[in-house]
């Protein structure tokens, strides 16, 4: 098939919206829907000094570029777990890219901030799924960091995939409150800098080819304690559906986004007040970063 | 044979031929979980793929 746009040899035919693309006119459509995600959204403004939490994955990398080439202040956040062999290949290749980028670099490491990397960290939580562990921390330490750097705005390179399988896992496991949150912009909380998805409606696939197409150095293996099943699983359903029934997932999505502010209404939310350890904000006495760091002392 | 090269390691031969999308479903990958290059170059799911082809398949879904 020929690109919708050019007539040239097309590159991939991206499914959700029947579209078949040129290198080019992917390029193209891929910051096209970004742009308008902020647009009409108001996500990010010309003034914000934007931090993009950036794993050196295909999704944040994307990210990166995209906002650099549109705002003036954006810097990338790299948090080094300490996973031997998988997060040094990431960090060394983001380097590479935020040095070609021009932009501001900023690595925290599990090591130094909690004394041990997670590989040390899994051995020591028992009982718990490593993944969830990790998770816990990476986000503790990015919204640190990120308040600590004064961030205005914190990206992150959520896709349209994602979402998605945020929406489904969320509802199979009837948390109402988590699923409440999952909007493109998080609602302004004190002690959190604003989290915000532009990349939301970009498909895991169009990511992939953007990534590939510009050349990115990105790191494209998966983490080796990687065991979401669950994910896993909705991920592979998904994507079925998909395949039979083009568009499913775009339209999940937007139907969320229709309901969601209904939803955020109907749900209580737990007030936050400061973590009595760190001072960051939870709902507990104690954060769940602090109840891990505490075990692994 | 064509030869598929995974990104994440590993490889596979398939012994059909045809388009990339007939190609993709006897080796068992659903086209919405995979991009693919032949010679560094990506190709879409219509392209005729010879049987001398080495195609890198580029997973999609791996998280990290």
């Amino acid at each position: 098939m020929k690109c919708e746009y050019c007539r040239e040899k097309s590159v991939i035919h991206v499914r959700h919206t029947d579209k078949w693309f040129c290198e080019e006119h992917l390029v193209e459509s891929v910051e096209k829907k970004v742009m308008k995600t902020i647009k009409k959204t108001r996500m990010l403004g010309g003034k914000d000094f934007i931090l993009v939490a950036a794993s050196g994955g295909k999704d944040s990398t994307s990210a990166l570029h995209v906002l650099n080439k549109n705002f003036k202040k954006v810097e990338a956040l790299f948090i080094n777990e300490g996973v031997e062999g998988y997060r040094d290949v990431a960090q060394e290749r983001l380097k590479k890219f935020c040095g070609e980028e021009g932009v501001k670099l900023n690595v925290f490491s599990f090591e130094e901030e909690f004394g041990q990397p997670l590989d040390e960290i899994v051995k020591k939580v028992k009982g718990k799924n490593s993944c969830a562990v990790c998770g816990v921390l990476r986000r503790y330490l990015i919204n640190k960091k990120a308040v600590e750097l004064r961030a205005d705005k914190l990206v992150t390179g959520h896709n349209l995939d994602d979402t998605v399988q945020d929406i489904i896992m969320n509802l199979f496991q009837f948390n109402m409150e988590l699923l409440a949150g999952l909007k493109s912009v998080s609602a302004p909380t004190e002690g959190f800098v604003q989290r915000t998805k532009p990349f939301r409606r970009v498909s895991e696939r169009e990511s992939m080819a953007y990534a590939l197409i510009k050349g990115f150095p990105i790191q494209d293996k998966g983490c080796p304690y990687s065991t979401s099943s669950f994910r896993r699983l909705v991920q592979e359903e998904l994507n079925r559906i998909e395949f039979e029934y083009p568009k499913s997932k775009l339209n999940l999505q937007m139907i969320f986004d229709r309901v969601v502010p209904r939803l955020e209404r109907k749900v209580k939310k737990n007030r936050l007040r400061k973590c009595e350890e760190c001072g960051q904000p939870t709902n507990r006495k104690v954060c769940e970063a602090c109840r891990i760091l505490e075990k692994i002392k | 044979m064509v030869l598929l090269k995974y990104n994440a390691g590993g490889e596979k031969k398939v012994g059909v031929q045809g388009t990339l999308l007939e190609v993709l479903k006897k080796a068992g990958e659903n086209p919405e979980e995979v991009v693919v290059q032949r010679n560094g170059e990506l190709i879409a799911e219509d392209e005729k793929i010879k049987k001398t082809d080495v195609l890198t398949v580029f997973k999609v879904v791996s998280k990290g």
